[in-house]
């Protein structure tokens, strides 16, 4: 993501006047890649978009604080990566499913979903995706899909460059395995 | 070269190789959005974040609020302490009446009072606030002798004066 544009968005939002402008670039810029990220961990579109809307908000009310530490797209990163997990996890304790069932049953509802359009191949592939364990699961989708640099993945899960790189192998693996049979 | 080209088409015939790799999968985004979804996705964040600022605007201004609330919280307090003050200074004033009361008779009082009245010369008093005014001002001199009914000392009278009764010299040049 472009420094850019991230600087811009600060700027028009640390001005009162031009405030909610900035927050619309920030919205505009990044809602398509908050959205997949959090789609492919919760699958359903009607929760993603809730997820969604949650995280924006959380963004609106916490980009005023933010210092500028970080880059802010792996900022906004972390605020979604840690929501998704979060909904996940009240997910399994509203069913009182064990955590790997919701996946099982995330799964399952592909079939149905109006929203999933991929072939079986790729039906397959997701459902060898929510095989795995979700921080796997985040590693490989942040990797495979949308291209994110360890070094970026690092700041944005907190998990050394090392640990990140054997995950994403093991996740290859594992997916491998499970669609050669 | 050709012997390398046989161990290339020996290993694609091993089963590993059969097995499947990831990178043969295209990669493509299975799932779909509502039409519109992403350009209406904005306005709704706004709508939600109006509603929000109806309660109120953000972190800032809760804190200005807060910070609001406890001045108020304040006030209130120092017009509560001032109001128990209040009483608790007439509450004390009260007792000091009756202690004054409980101590002396009102009889003992209006005596006192009349003893100090009469021991005063009304008189006395009105001219005292005359010369008072007319002091002000060393042009009313005559009119304040005038008013008690002296003609009047000029200098030289006061210098005769002093002469004659002997009183030192260098004192009456400083006249």
């Amino acid at each position: 993501m472009s420094a850019d544009i991230d600087r811009d968005i600060l700027r028009l939002f640390n001005k009162s006047n031009s405030r909610r402008a900035g927050f619309t670039l920030l919205v505009k810029t990044y809602q398509k890649q908050v959205y997949w990220h959090v789609r492919r961990m919760v699958i359903d579109h009607d929760d993603t978009n809730d997820i969604t809307q949650d995280i924006f908000i959380k963004i609106w009310n916490g980009l005023e604080h933010f210092r500028g530490k970080s880059q802010l797209y792996t900022w906004i990163y972390r605020i979604a990566s840690n929501e998704a997990l979060s909904f996940l996890k009240k997910r399994s304790k509203m069913y009182l499913l064990p955590l790997a069932d919701v996946e099982n049953k995330l799964a399952k509802t592909l079939h149905d979903d109006n929203y999933f359009t991929g072939d079986e191949i790729q039906h397959k592939l997701q459902q060898a995706i929510l095989k795995l364990p979700r921080k796997q699961r985040l590693v490989f989708n942040m990797k495979y899909y949308d291209g994110i640099k360890y070094e970026e993945m690092s700041q944005i899960l907190k998990t050394s460059v090392g640990a990140l790189k054997a995950s994403y192998h093991h996740a290859v693996k594992k997916i491998e395995k499970f669609m050669s049979h | 070269m050709t012997g390398k080209k046989n161990i290339k088409n020996m290993e694609s015939h091993l089963p590993e190789k059969d097995a499947f790799k990831l990178p043969t999968v295209k990669k493509a985004n299975p799932f779909i959005v509502p039409d519109g979804y992403f350009e209406e996705f904005p306005s709704s964040i706004n709508e939600k974040i109006n509603k929000q600022t109806g309660r109120s605007n953000s972190p800032t201004q809760k804190t200005i609020r807060l910070q609001a609330v406890t001045k108020l919280a304040w006030a209130a307090s120092i017009i509560i302490l001032g109001l128990v003050g209040a009483y608790l200074l007439l509450y004390q004033v009260h007792d000091d009446k009756s202690f004054v009361t409980d101590t002396f008779t009102w009889e003992d009082i209006f005596e006192t009072k009349n003893y100090m009245i009469s021991g005063f010369d009304e008189n006395q008093f009105v001219d005292a606030i005359i010369y008072d005014e007319l002091y002000q001002d060393d042009t009313n001199w005559e009119s304040y002798n005038a008013l008690n009914g002296s003609k009047g000392l000029s200098s030289d009278d006061i210098i005769n004066y002093l002469i004659e009764s002997n009183y030192p010299i260098d004192i009456v040049y400083e006249m």
